[in-house]
């Protein structure tokens, strides 16, 4: 048997959580070029692929249309810029694999991003980065115990510590922004290494991690099984609460650490930091090929829709399109690629349904 | 994935050759950046367009990003700017505490940044355009004294509303007006914060009434505390214009219909068009590394004049 280069049905380690698909019917008569083709998961390339094949296309087509996109100190800016939502959106690509999501990252990440800055000048860059990422674990801690032992539907328990959450850091703040600007804190959201952005960089490593918590551990195959089915996974013996628990944390753990780094860049946090950050974060996952729904997703997407909203704020910005036609832009491609997403799913069904003789 | 897909392959390929497609030919015309605080004030409207309109007669190109009243916005579409080769930076900033890696990257492309209103959060900006905050006070005061001297009234109690203690710029049309209305020889009863916003200059201005019955006059750090005044003057059953003097600051549309409705006496308008031309101005000397002439050189501070705007004036203004 040949090695397959692509992806083929029957070495779909995702597809054990959707049983339904693996035992099709191989006519044993069709050659071995077209069987290949036939195996090939045109499904699993696009959910993996689509979105970054998109993003090439619009990178040539950025670089053609606009004389300054393609030129390195651009490049660095909309790659350092993706970093910023990126980061959390690897901890919300985990959770809404599972089947579940969080609305307080906004509000995590101003008080991440504040007591990052409040805390560096007075005990250093290291203390500052881990207290930022506590305090979002903390508050992940809180989230998933609203959903897991208080049995708070996720969408009102994180919408209510959103409010609970951004309240307290005005308090907390005073309504005041803090500042700081030593050098070694405002490298890591600033600096280059090479022509390669510190922020993008560190991205690319939580993706790592998170595409490794994924698809290697234990943990990981529980969130695509209770994604899928959280009765049977239940039944199945997954420890469901535990897992979501851990979900959240997860979540908070990588919004207070991309919190630090916008703290980093900006030199300041304030305790209303980036207006409906928490959407554009769930907008990027979503974006990135990862079902809503849960129980199909991709860290590998979910980076790839990062660098293609910062690519698009960028050459809007670039060819003076004016803000609010802006944000229609942006609502469009959302909207856009999610119909693509449908129909291609709705395609994906009738071929199935056709291919399978029903005897 | 046991054998890099051709897909990643392809798009990192192209990734790694697209700094190397040719750039078109730079445009004979120096550009001048606009990193603008918000477009959907219409103060930052009149901003953009003095600015825009001063750029375009100086012979620049005039290239605007929005900050969309948020922080991180401001960073990266100022630095999206920078990046496209602007000559000079115009930036009036919805942050100023986040104005340190804007102007550090700046500096870094030996790009001159001018600051127009707001303020320069400490950073290390070529010079500041402001309104002339303070004289702008002064002008409420003889404006003030001006009224109350054709009425006889007996009174010669003033009071003070001011904006929050942080709104620095904003605290020197109090002192302002503090210090002239004393030099013509009234009284400040009260000196409060309201905290820019019209319900606590509701407040602040029933307690001062409540407490000093006989006050005539009344200036207000913005327009919303003086419409919150002028409410409560009213409330009171009394008339901002005939009993209580309310005097504004800024020229926003809540004022304009109040003082055209009679509920208050006049308000000290901000010339943000004039602003604009005035940012341009510095910009363009800047570029020449001409030397500026500072209001306040401590501060690299440069003024803009203020208007004193009337019941005579509004409705030229509303149109």
């Amino acid at each position: 048997m040949i090695e397959p280069a692509l992806p083929v049905k029957s070495a779909n380690p995702l597809r054990t959580v959707r049983p339904a698909k693996t035992d099709e019917t191989v006519n044993p008569e069709v050659g071995q070029a077209s069987r290949a083709i036939r195996n090939l998961d045109w499904d699993l390339l696009w959910e993996k692929f689509g979105i970054a094949t998109v993003l090439a296309f619009v990178w040539i087509l950025a670089a053609l249309a606009t004389p300054r996109f393609a030129n390195l100190d651009n490049l660095a800016s909309v790659l350092r810029q993706s970093a910023f939502v990126g980061v959390a959106a690897v901890g919300m690509t985990i959770a809404i694999i599972a089947g579940t999501f969080d609305l307080s990252v906004g509000s995590t990440q101003a008080l991440s991003a504040w007591t990052a800055v409040a805390i560096a000048p007075y005990f250093g860059v290291l203390p500052a980065f881990i207290a930022a990422v506590a305090v979002g674990g903390t508050i992940g801690l809180l989230n998933g115990s609203l959903v897991v032992l208080v049995r708070i539907p996720a969408f009102i328990a994180t919408l209510g510590t959103m409010f609970l959450i951004s309240g307290l850091t005005f308090i907390l703040t005073n309504g005041q922004t803090a500042r700081f600007n030593g050098k070694d804190f405002v490298w890591w959201g600033n600096g280059l290494i090479g022509n390669i952005p510190v922020p993008f960089i560190l991205f690319l490593f939580c993706a790592a991690i998170g595409a490794f918590i994924l698809h290697r551990t234990s943990f990981g195959r529980y969130v695509f099984t209770i994604g899928s089915n959280a009765g049977a996974a239940y039944v199945a013996g997954v420890p469901v609460g535990r897992t979501i628990l851990f979900v959240f944390v997860v979540v908070g753990l990588f919004t207070g650490l991309g919190a630090a780094l916008l703290g980093s860049r900006l030199y300041s946090a304030g305790p209303g930091l980036e207006p409906g950050f928490e959407l554009n974060v769930i907008a990027t996952v979503v974006l990135g090929g990862t079902r809503l729904a849960g129980g199909r997703g991709s860290m590998f997407g979910t980076v790839a829709a990062a660098i293609l909203f910062a690519t698009l704020s960028n050459v809007l910005n670039l060819n003076h399109v004016d803000a609010f036609v802006q944000r229609v832009a942006v609502g469009l491609v959302l909207l856009l690629a999610l119909s693509v997403e449908g129909v291609r799913q709705r395609l994906v069904e009738r071929w199935n349904r056709r291919q399978r003789p029903s005897s | 994935m046991k054998q890099p897909p051709k897909l990643l392959t392809i798009l990192l390929t192209i990734c790694a050759l697209l700094p190397a497609a040719p750039g078109i030919a730079a445009p004979a015309k120096k550009k001048i950046g606009f990193s603008v605080y918000d477009m959907q004030y219409g103060f930052f409207q009149d901003m953009e367009k003095g600015t825009r309109e001063a750029a375009e007669a100086a012979g620049f190109d005039c290239v605007l990003v929005d900050q969309k009243s948020s922080e991180s916005a401001m960073v990266s579409a100022t630095q999206d700017l920078l990046d496209q080769g602007i000559s000079a930076l115009i930036i009036s900033p919805f942050k100023p505490d986040a104005l340190g890696p804007i102007v550090d990257a700046a500096k870094a492309k030996k790009i001159p940044v001018v600051i127009d209103d707001i303020g320069g959060g400490g950073t290390d900006y070529d010079v500041i355009v402001i309104s002339d905050n303070e004289k702008g006070g002064v002008i409420a005061a003889d404006h003030i004294d001006s009224v109350l001297k054709q009425k006889s009234s007996a009174s010669k109690k003033v009071a003070s509303i001011s904006c929050e203690p942080s709104a620095v710029y904003a605290a020197r049309r109090n002192a302002g007006f503090e210090k002239h209305i004393k030099e013509l020889g009234y009284e400040v009863v009260a000196s409060l914060s309201a905290n820019s916003k019209q319900e606590e200059g509701y407040k602040v201005a029933k307690d001062i009434l409540s407490a000093h019955p006989d006050v005539t006059a009344i200036f207000c750090g913005n327009d919303p505390m003086a419409v919150g005044a002028a409410q409560a003057v009213a409330d009171s059953g009394k008339s901002g214009v005939k009993d209580v003097y309310i005097v504004g600051f800024n020229g926003d549309e809540i004022a304009l219909q109040a003082i055209k409705a009679g509920q208050m006496g006049a308000t000290i308008q901000q010339v943000p068009k004039e602003m604009g031309k005035m940012t341009v101005d510095l910009a363009s000397k800047l570029m020449k590394s001409e030397k500026l002439e500072y209001s306040n050189p401590a501060n690299r501070e440069v003024y803009v004049p203020v208007k004193l705007i009337t019941a005579a004036d509004v409705s030229a203004l509303l149109k």
